[in-house]
């Protein structure tokens, strides 16, 4: 019954996963806003992709998917290194891109 | 007064050749980067590149050094390749070795002054005359295959950018390098979405036969999105300007 309830939280979360239309990154390396463009341009070129935000200050890079969509860790990874970046961690959220921006102008202040 | 107009002009020019930054070589993965660099009665250089891929791009330039003396000048016009050596990513630093290299066509243009070249005094000389052949001025031209080849190495983080480097150009006609190095500190933190400034002390050493000076400036740096400008007054006074734009 134990193994079950288990079995049914980690599809639960796995649903959840897939589900998730905000994908946050730490990313190392980011200083100029001149150069950390590429990420965004990187980015936008996924179909899946509706939104980015890049946040030299959290070292956040912040990506909304499509209603659907899901973006793989692999593509995402991929996107950061072949702009010239580090990616430290992946976290998918449920947190709107309004709430973010809004952390983000917070954390600027 | 007269520097000021001078001055404007020549910014103008400067972006509107593109203006370049020391910025960087590379900036990111399929960008096209057009670039000038402009220091008053010195130089004036643009550029643009394209980036195939983050780590190298490839591109043609155009650069021309005055020379001492009227009509004396420098041009060269070449193709270079830029790669991205060796990249270290710290959570809130970057660090960047670059190198390049490439290969083009030089000109150089001299003022040869009139001469007089004595006569033979057994033949010519008959009491007084100088008997001398005059040579009257006139401007040699001369072409040929130029290498350049050049390295930076640079580290910054929002906060501090020091960037130290070297570019040379050979050929059998002219050779001239230039060693920069530049140390900035940025009042404030910007951001992807804020204009990002920058105050930039430059030094910058001008080795060839026509040139053998260093060159002291104080900068301001802005960019934002896809420009990148800055511009400064060396110790004498005279403009030094740069600007950078991704396309």
């Amino acid at each position: 019954m134990k193994n079950k309830l288990l079995l049914a939280s980690a599809l639960l979360l796995a649903s959840l996963a897939a589900n998730a239309d905000t994908i946050e990154m730490k990313v190392h390396g980011m200083v100029c806003g001149f150069c950390a463009q590429g990420i965004e341009a990187n980015l936008r070129k996924i179909a899946a992709t509706a939104d980015v935000v890049v946040s030299l200050e959290s070292k956040l890079v912040v990506v909304q998917t499509r209603d659907g969509a899901d973006i793989a860790d692999a593509e995402l990874r991929k996107a950061i290194t072949d702009a010239g970046y580090d990616l430290k961690t992946i976290t998918r959220t449920q947190r709107t891109m309004t709430e973010i921006r809004q952390e983000l102008v917070t954390a600027n202040r | 007064m007269k520097l000021f107009p001078r001055a404007c002009i020549a910014a103008a020019a400067a972006l509107l050749l593109a203006s370049p930054g020391g910025a960087r070589p590379i900036v990111y993965a399929h960008s096209t980067t057009v670039m000038a660099d402009y220091s008053a009665d010195v130089m004036r250089e643009a550029q643009i590149s394209y980036a195939p891929k983050y780590y190298w791009s490839f591109g043609l330039g155009h650069v021309e050094f005055e020379g001492h003396g009227a009509g004396s000048q420098q041009e060269i016009t070449f193709g270079r390749l830029n790669f991205l050596a060796k990249r270290w990513n710290f959570e809130a630093a970057q660090a960047n070795v670059f190198v390049w290299g490439g290969a083009g066509n030089v000109r150089t243009s001299e003022w040869i002054p009139e001469v007089t070249v004595p006569g033979d005094p057994d033949e010519h000389d008959h009491g007084g005359g100088s008997g001398g052949t005059t040579v009257p001025g006139y401007e040699r031209n001369l072409s040929d295959i130029a290498w350049n080849a050049g390295a930076q190495v640079d580290y910054e983080t929002r906060r501090i950018y020091t960037a130290i480097r070297t570019d040379a150009y050979q050929s059998s006609i002219f050779e001239h390098r230039t060693d920069t190095f530049q140390f900035g500190v940025a009042p404030y933190k910007h951001d992807t979405n804020t204009l990002a400034t920058w105050l930039v002390a430059s030094a910058t050493r001008y080795s060839s036969a026509q040139h053998d000076e260093t060159e002291y400036a104080l900068l301001l740096r802005l960019f934002r999105k896809r420009a990148w400008i800055e511009a400064g007054a060396t110790l004498d006074g005279k403009l030094r300007a740069r600007a950078m734009f991704s396309l």
